[in-house]
């Protein structure tokens, strides 16, 4: 038999499984007896004796001489002897097999040390006025994830090391240490300690700055009450620092600053005290220009060192403070100093008089310094600079001075770990952070209501309602999930939530309510059985057996029905349920790839791999077109290349074909519609009227901001309208429906008229109509792409007597139809997506910059130095189908010096007229400005199984047509 | 426990209709707790219905709410508003519905459950069940060709598998399993299984629960095509055997069926006992293996006397299950005849049996030793699978052994292989009928396979290979060249 694990009578004689485990190919277990007398070899023959006639002092028998030690002797009693045929495999495969085993991230297996009790934690978690539920936010490469690692070496001592290396304790992909950038958000648990030395339980989200990652933000955002928003010092405010700031302040997270890196301004930059000072001011001040653009009037945003809700970090070297947490290092050395009110004077235009020993608001004298600079900055550049210049000579007396103990083996190692051990004992551990987190991050049962109302779809009356505003632990069970994580061989996800009240138990049977869960429809929701539940430490787990409200839990076993978030209540729950509002991002999915696999059996396989990296990215979707290609959408191309990565490697194992990349597509109209358009249902009794023409330039972004919510009531929507985009009340008060959903950028309108059209019967079919014309904007007529930025008016409705003449089967289907029609009367255009480009580049690549956007049809709209660097910023914007490789162009024709992140900004109409029949689209020839519209739509309908045109009869009516026949527009449209 | 909460909701929906009348004119909802008769039963199209592949959203291949279009055949997911299925039934003007999981039907867009007897035979067709009744007459009553949708008679049973592009090693061997009568029975109850504890995450039940579906369909006596695509089954195969056994490959059956056994035996939480499932149940039988080293051949007689007389040269007694038994086919002769045409040999069945009388011995030849082994069969399991060793493999190529096997169809007396002491109280149970036969034609790796299954209910042997099949003599069936047989115990033998 060939089999290598069953024998001649069907019995499993392969390795021992355990039950639990899979199925796998061995070559252990071989028999070791071949019942096939062709497979056995020849036994070599006994070479005769050739010392017989020799002089021996014994007479050694011929049977009992050995010429080699047997198996039994080398190997001991457990060898087996295995014969094996002749190329019975290939020459490049070993004998025996290694056992493989797939492996991701880095795990821990065991449980970590730290420096306080599981025990403590697990009591600290049961008090939710002491725990803190922050996430860290901020541009590519600004310190989160190296911030985290010092929290993670105060108190875990075995990561105490003087390696120059980074730890990125929260990078646990390989992909992520490989790339040195974050890729997934990562929570870690631990408790620290303020400035009195009062301990708090930090939920601590480490996010990825990569705008292409935002979603992992997104998701990070959801489970947290407030964020730290990193600066690097040298940088300055970013293009992701900037859009993590906004959507903080629609999220309705608390915000505070860490202004991390400022080694960088003393180490790399070398500037001057004084102007160190400026740079930090300007950045805060920058921050708090962000938060009155972008804040709401009445919520009074305002960040300042003073208030404490500014930290300043160097997570590289392992020291952060706060103004009261420096000030209470001069309250420790020196007597009779109040630190709080000390620390009010350390920032500003405060100058301190020696003389009289007062601080004041005007300069003493011409060389007098700002407090900030004298007691802050100085002495840490004094620091520093001995440190980097001066170890063999001052250091050792400035040590000591200062009561900072070096022994002499660490004093002889490199700068670097030298450094951030000086600073870290000179200016203790985390504690500044600790306490502005406390102080400006409220907590979970404080921060309850606010984070309740902003989140939860059900109505703010009720026990579940009251249960959750005051974090009941006794309460109902709410939890909402907005994470998932594979486990270490990727088969099966643990799911990240937040308890929003009640007590999580292991083993327990909840419900688990899916995102397209209503009232009305059910179907979404599935009762299953929780299995283990932890608490997250990126690196390993600590396992507990309930978890009460406001804490976050890592839970098993209920991954199976749940695609992207989920809501989790108990079985038993006498209200009605509601679900916790998806994910709302800060940008798109606008790239596009197909992928199919290079073994069409291997299909499944790469199905069930695209579920599951459906499950692991928050953004990304995939879905099937009519041709039958399997597409998936990304935000950019490093995110779909980490999508492929985990495709390829994590969740198949199959060798995957990739399509070049394209983009998502918008339609929209640039005129009103050139006549009334009108449709009859198949049974001849309803007939609607629909005219279409664009909505006012900045509607369509505040629809989709929540600036204006279809959910207010007529008198709001129509104070809105009225006062911002000057709309009669009538029409206001006539707005049906936004498409294709409720925060979609089309607008439906009633403009029929009373004396013209029965309201009552045109009312009943209201909401047949809204789900046709959010049907037919999710899929416009020109490559079913979704509509945007169009304004539907119905201006004549017949609608029959009998509701079962008027059911949805007959007024949906028309609906659509006639929006259709209404928008190809008016102009039709595509839009694609442009990005904002931002590009970090020195002064002499600027012109390089410059070259190659144009060559990709972009254009720059600011170019500005960096102040108090040599790097000059460039913004610029992009169409994204000509952004790809764009950051390697950028590479290459700077020698490696320019660096830019692109991010999707805002929909733009290609030029031309995708409906122009005149233009031949020859294959492999780029086509000039105008021809691009109808490129665009030919090769996106071939790509999706479409016909090769759009065509009147589909969208038309007979009677319709020969109203276009009459108002002889017909020749200008194909048939 | 979903069931009591959706009432409780409707009925306050219903409490709420009549407070305002004025209301529900103005604003109809689309949801309405009451059941409707359906205006559209007739564009249901039964001939388009194929429920045997997997039960995937064909847009968002999701596993979850998915509903299959009576009219066009396809899957969908979801039902409310901006759903998929929601989206196919406005676009194609498609209207009913049935959700693959909890078997319910509905009419999209309006979204109302239609209850209406006459889709119950849909409802058979996804999920056929068999109550024990049913199940006890399969063997004994004189059995009802179906009629199909398009008007083809079938007999349940006996129906044909898709080829889809070469497993027909898989078809034959799920068509002799599907005549096992009590793996059959087992496995047409679902409720045999369901009390299985699994721990959470236990994918590889997923095989037990295809299987049973195959089963089920198989047997299905109101099946709207004759045959079946055994597609989510094999799916299954070739994600838990790590594409050993794939779909595009031919294998060989007798490792297929080692394969499925024993993962089909661990999945229902077998162990090394007899009776821990169904299959060891009934393929589990038992044997002593003496073995006996030689002494090398070149020694002399004294030498090899006094060897004979250590322990390590005496005969050593192994107690052995086994699932199936291999016989040996003689080698072919290497020399054609007078007429110079190759002789095709044929070999009595008891010959190749004679391998397990106890007392016949065989050599084994390793490296350092050569052994000499008996066989002596001890307990004789209800079924008993023959595996007619054909194929070899030298150091160039697979070669096939045409050596035609004369057996007989009925009353094949085992007891000649049973062990002395056992025949005495086992001498009425050792004679066993053939219900299963698969064949292999052609060449090594380019041949085909087929199958000769008994239908025991009409006594009728039928010929199956993939969609085929046919009606077969049984005296046809012993010229063909076997290569796996199944026989089962008579029951009221004298």
């Amino acid at each position: 038999m060939d089999s290598d694990l069953y024998d001649e009578f069907g019995n499993y004689i392969g390795p021992d499984l355990d039950s639990d485990e899979e199925d796998e190919q061995s070559i252990y277990g071989q028999p070791d007896v071949q019942d096939d007398p062709e497979d056995a070899m020849d036994e070599d023959e006994v070479e005769p004796q050739e010392d017989e006639d020799k002089e021996v002092t014994a007479v050694v028998l011929h049977e009992d001489k050995r010429y080699y030690p047997s198996a039994v002797e080398v190997y001991g009693p457990d060898v087996e002897t295995i014969v094996q045929e002749e190329d019975a495999q290939p020459l490049d495969k070993p004998l025996i097999e290694p056992v493989k085993k797939l492996k991701f991230q880095i795990k821990e297996q065991d449980m970590q040390e730290t420096t306080y009790d599981m025990e403590f934690m697990a009591d600290l978690m049961d008090t939710p006025p002491l725990i803190r539920n922050v996430a860290l936010v901020g541009h590519l490469h600004h310190g989160k994830t190296t911030f985290v690692d010092c929290l993670i070496r105060q108190t875990h001592p075995q990561f105490e090391t003087m390696e120059e290396r980074q730890l990125r304790y929260t990078d646990t992909l390989f992909t992520e240490q490989e790339r040195g950038c974050s890729i997934k958000a990562t929570p870690v648990t631990l408790v620290l300690q303020d400035v009195k030395q009062k301990s708090y339980l930090l939920n601590i989200f480490d996010t990825p700055g990569h705008v292409n990652f935002s979603d992992e933000a997104t998701a990070a955002m959801r489970m947290s009450d407030g964020v730290v928003l990193f600066i690097d010092a040298a940088e300055g405010v970013m293009l992701n620092t900037e859009r993590l700031l906004k959507h903080a302040v629609q999220e309705r997270q608390a915000i505070t600053v860490c202004i991390n890196k400022i080694d960088r301004l003393i180490l790399e930059l070398k500037l001057p005290p004084q102007d160190a000072y400026f740079k930090l001011k300007h950045i805060v001040e920058e921050v708090n220009g962000l938060l009155s653009t972008y804040g709401a009037p009445d919520d009074n945003l305002l960040v300042s060192p003073i208030l404490g809700n500014v930290c300043f970090a160097s997570s590289l070297y392992g020291f952060c403070f706060t103004l009261k947490s420096f000030a209470k290092l001069y309250a420790d050395t020196y007597e009779g100093v109040a630190y709080l009110d000390f620390a009010k004077r350390l920032w500003g235009d405060m100058y301190f008089n020696s003389k009289t020993r007062k601080f004041s608001k005007k300069q003493p004298h011409n060389s007098a310094q700002r407090s900030f600079v004298e007691f802050i900055l100085e002495p840490m550049y004094k620091l520093i600079a001995q440190v980097v210049g001066d170890v063999d000579t001052t250091l050792s007396d400035t040590l000591a001075e200062l009561n900072v103990r070096v022994s002499k083996e660490e004093m002889k190692s490199n700068i670097r770990p030298l450094l951030r051990l000086v600073c870290n004992r000179f200016m203790g551990d985390c504690s500044g952070f600790v306490d502005m987190c406390v102080e400006h991050i409220k907590s979970p049962l404080e921060n309850a209501k606010r984070k309740v109302d902003h989140i939860y779809t059900g109505p703010k009356e009720g026990d579940i309602y009251r249960d959750m505003i005051s974090c009941n632990q006794y309460g109902t069970l709410m939890v909402h999930s907005s994470k998932m994580y594979p486990n270490d061989d990727c088969t099966f996800f643990q799911v990240l939530a937040r308890i929003v009240s009640g007590t999580l138990h292991a083993g327990q049977e909840v419900r688990v309510l899916g995102e397209n869960y209503t009232l009305q429809d059910e179907e979404d929701s599935r009762i299953l059985q929780v299995g283990r539940l932890w608490v997250f430490e990126s690196r390993y787990k600590v396992e507990l057996n309930r978890v009460p409200a406001g804490n976050w839990v890592l839970i098993e076993g209920i991954d199976q029905c749940i695609v992207k978030t989920s809501t989790i209540v108990d079985i038993n729950v006498p209200e009605d349920l509601y679900i916790f509002r998806p994910l709302k991002f800060n940008t798109q999915s606008i790239i596009k790839i197909a992928v199919e696999p290079v073994n069409p059996s291997e299909l499944p396989k790469m199905l069930d791999g695209l579920r599951k990296v459906n499950k692991s990215y928050p953004l990304l979707s995939t879905r099937v077109e009519e041709s039958g290609e399997h597409v998936i959408l990304g935000t950019g191309e490093l995110y779909l290349d980490c999508v492929m990565h985990d495709l390829r490697k994590m969740y198949s194992e199959i060798d995957i074909k990739v399509a070049d990349p394209v983009v998502a597509f918008c339609e929209t109209v640039v005129e009103t519609s050139s006549l009334k358009c009108f449709a009859e249902t198949p049974n001849k009794k309803n007939k609607i009227t629909m005219i279409s023409e664009p909505l006012e330039k900045g509607l369509a972004e505040d629809i989709e901001n929540g600036t204006v919510c279809i959910n207010w009531n007529k008198k709001r929507i129509g104070e809105f309208f009225q006062v911002n985009y000057d709309w009669d009340l009538l029409a206001a008060r006539s707005i049906w429906a936004f498409g294709p959903d409720s925060t979609g950028p089309n607008i439906l309108v009633d403009d029929t008229l009373p004396s013209e059209v029965d309201k009552n019967l045109l009312t009943a079919v209201k909401d047949s109509i809204v789900q046709g014309f959010q049907w037919g904007t999710r899929e416009g007529p020109l490559c079913e792409e979704p509509i945007r930025n169009v304004k539907f008016k119905i201006l004549d409705g017949v609608i029959a007597n009998e509701a079962l003449h008027r059911g949805g089967g007959q007024i949906i289907p028309t609906a659509r139809r006639v929006a259709y029609s209404a928008f190809l009367m008016a102009t039709p255009r595509l839009m694609e997506p442009y990005l904002f480009v931002e590009v970090q580049a020195p002064a002499d690549c600027v012109s390089a910059v410059y070259t190659v956007l144009a060559r990709r049809r972009g254009h720059v709209t600011q170019d500005a130095p960096v102040s108090g660097s040599p790097i000059y910023t460039i913004k610029a914007f992009i169409p994204a189908i000509d952004s790809f490789g764009f950051e390697t162009d950028l590479r290459t024709h700077t020698q490696g010096q320019a660096f830019c992140l692109s991010v999707f900004h805002h929909w733009q109409i290609v030029p031309g007229d995708p409906l122009d029949k005149s233009i031949i689209i020859r294959p492999l020839e780029p086509q000039q400005a105008s021809h691009l519209a109808r490129e665009f739509m030919i090769k996106t309908r071939r790509r999706k199984g479409l016909s090769e045109d759009v065509s009147i009869n589909k969208f038309f009516d007979d009677p319709m047509l020969l109203e276009l026949a009459r108002q002889d527009v017909l020749i200008n449209y194909p048939l | 426990m979903a069931q009591t909460q959706a009432p409780a909701a409707k009925r306050m929906k219903l409490e709420k209709t009549p407070a305002n009348p004025v209301e529900e004119d103005e604003t109809p909802s689309v949801f309405n707790p009451k059941y409707r008769v359906c205006p559209y039963l007739d564009t249901i199209n039964r001939n388009l219905l194929d429920f045997d592949f997997e039960k995937l959203c064909s847009i968002s291949l999701t596993r979850i709410n998915v509903y299959a279009c009576l009219v066009c055949g396809k899957y969908f997911q979801g039902r409310g508003t901006n759903t998929h299925a929601y989206t196919h039934s406005v676009g194609e003007a498609h209207h009913v519905f049935l959700n693959l999981h909890t078997l319910r039907f509905y009419c999209l867009p309006d979204n109302y459950e239609i209850i209406d007897s006459s889709l119950d035979d849909i409802k058979y067709v996804l999920n056929p069940t068999f109550t024990r009744q049913e199940i006890s007459k399969l063997d004994q009553l004189q059995p009802k060709h179906s009629r199909t949708v398009d008007g083809v008679l079938y007999l349940p049973g006996v129906v044909g598998l898709n080829n889809i592009k070469a497993n027909d090693y898989c078809n034959v061997v799920l068509h002799a399993l599907s005549h096992v009568g009590p793996l059959r029975d087992y496995f047409l109850q679902k409720q045999s299984y369901a009390h299985v504890v699994r721990p959470p995450g236990d994918s590889v039940f997923t095989l037990v629960q295809r299987f049973g579906e195959l089963m089920r369909k198989m047997w299905n006596p109101r099946n709207f095509k004759s045959h079946v695509s055994p597609h989510e089954m094999l799916q299954a195969v070739v994600l838990w055997s790590s594409k050993r056994f794939q779909i595009t490959e031919q294998g060989d059956p007798i490792d297929f069926l080692s394969w499925f056994l024993n993962t089909l035996h661990r999945a229902l939480k077998g162990n090394k006992h007899p009776n821990s499932s169904i299959l060891y149940k009934i393929f589990l039988g038992e044997m002593k293996i003496y073995t006996r080293k030689m002494p090398p051949v070149e020694l002399d007689d004294a030498a090899k006397a006094q060897l004979l007389a250590t322990e390590e040269y005496k005969d050593q007694v192994e107690d052995k299950n086994f699932i199936y038994l291999t016989c040996d086919l003689p080698p072919p002769p290497l020399f054609t005849d007078e007429f110079r045409e190759n002789i095709i040999p044929q070999v009595n069945l008891y010959q190749l049996l004679s391998k397990f009388n106890g007392t016949a011995e065989k050599e084994y030849k390793t490296y350092k030793a050569n052994f000499m082994k008996r066989f002596e069969i001890t307990r004789l399991p209800q079924f008993i699978i023959l595996y007619i060793k054909r194929f070899t493999k030298n150091t160039f190529f697979l070669e096939k052994n045409p050596t035609i096997v004369n057996f007989p169809i009925k009353h094949v007396d085992f007891g000649d292989i049973l062990g002395m002491r056992q025949r005495d109280k086992d001498v009425k149970d050792t004679k066993y009928n053939l219900v299963a036969n698969i064949v292999h034609d052609g060449d090594p790796k380019k041949g085909t396979y087929r199958a000769h299954i008994l239908h025991k209910a009409n006594g009728q042997w039928y010929e199956m290979q993939d969609l085929h099949v046919t009606e077969i003599l049984p005296q046809m069936i012993t010229l063909t060249e076997s290569y796996i047989q199944i026989y089962e115990r008579c029951p009221n033998s004298s």
